[in-house]
């Protein structure tokens, strides 16, 4: 891996890490996802700057070239992460739907008295 | 006995004073007929019409699909203490004259009755190739998992009693509801009966299925009714 490469890497994650950070200071995101993000952002450093010892394992695995490897595990979390999203999203469009009908029924209600 | 017609409807300014005129005629003897409304966030001004001729209904503050309408009346029912809810669609298709039989069988101990369109093979209901095939995949996949014989399961002409009043208000698929708690309900062994009706073509208004969604349909809707029937029973 080029330090041009490594570089680029560490200070876009660190870049995002404070962004997360004043998010989370300003009540913009939950400390459960702020927490998802910290620990992919430290995992996406610890996995550039051992780029080495990863470069052992990737071979392991068959990989020639270790960013590449850097990348799939990036990938694989990036889709687990969406997946929970997905589902969240699913359970918040319940709520809502719950709340809309309660709602119209409440105004409804109130109408008859 | 009190019975509710549940009139789900969204964007329909031209049908729904003709629909609700049509069914507050109808007298059924021991049985008090009301009905609701559930304006499902319509665009258009389906809302100022139904004020205008001072009718009874529910305003969703955002358009929820069919089946968040739908089960919104089936909460009203259940809150209001109904014997029995009636769906009936605001577009003018459905016949009220038939009400009657419906709640005759509801009477005679069913738990679920469908009006159906096919019931006698009448061809009195045009309908396409298409859609009798869509029709046909869903009553097999019924019958497979549920043995059960469907000739309509996406009729959206229904009648239940309290048992499956209180079990539509705690739980109603989104979209395309129809076969999906059809399978639901005969798996939990309640009793369902179709009878035959004649449907009139859309009176006026555009359909909300197009082609492109009726694929996406079938497709949904057959995977739903293979979850909820390998699923295990709620009860």
């Amino acid at each position: 891996m080029s330090l041009r490469l490594i570089i680029i890497l560490i200070t876009t994650i660190t870049l995002f890490m404070v962004y997360v950070y004043l998010r989370l200071r300003n009540n913009k995101i939950s400390t459960k996802y702020s927490l998802i993000w910290f620990l992919v952002s430290f995992i996406m450093i610890l996995a550039t700057l051992k780029h080495d010892f990863m470069g052992i394992i990737a071979n392991f695995f068959g990989i020639e070239v270790t960013s590449n490897f850097i990348f799939l595990i990036i990938i694989g979390i990036l889709l687990i992460i969406i997946f929970f999203m997905s589902a969240t999203v699913s359970k918040l469009n319940d709520k809502t739907t719950f709340l809309a009908q309660e709602v119209a029924i409440l105004k409804n209600k109130s109408k008859e008295k | 006995m009190k019975a509710l017609v549940i009139i789900p409807a969204f964007n329909e300014e031209e049908n729904i004073v003709k629909t609700v005129n049509s069914l507050i005629n109808i007298k059924i003897s021991n049985v008090k007929l009301d009905y609701i409304i559930i304006n499902d966030g319509s665009n258009d001004n389906t809302l100022d019409v139904i004020k205008k001729n001072k009718l009874k209904f529910i305003d969703l503050p955002f358009n929820l699909g069919i089946g968040g309408a739908v089960q919104t009346g089936y909460k009203y029912a259940l809150y209001k203490n109904y014997d029995i809810a009636i769906q009936f669609d605001g577009d003018g298709q459905h016949n009220p004259s038939y009400i009657e039989s419906l709640i005759k069988e509801l009477n005679n101990g069913c738990d679920l009755v469908i009006g159906s369109r096919y019931i006698e093979n009448n061809d009195t209901f045009k309908s396409t190739k298409y859609r009798r095939m869509g029709k046909n995949i869903l009553s097999f996949l019924i019958k497979i998992f549920t043995s059960a014989k469907i000739t309509d399961p996406t009729s959206g002409f229904r009648a239940c009693n309290k048992k499956i009043i209180k079990k539509f208000a705690d739980n109603y698929p989104s979209d395309y509801p129809e076969p999906d708690t059809l399978v639901s309900i005969l798996k939990d062994k309640y009793i369902v009966k179709e009878i035959s009706v004649e449907m009139n073509e859309r009176a006026g208004g555009t359909s909300s299925i197009t082609p492109i969604k009726a694929i996406y349909y079938m497709i949904k809707v057959s995977f739903s009714i293979i979850i909820t029937a390998i699923s295990k029973r709620e009860k």
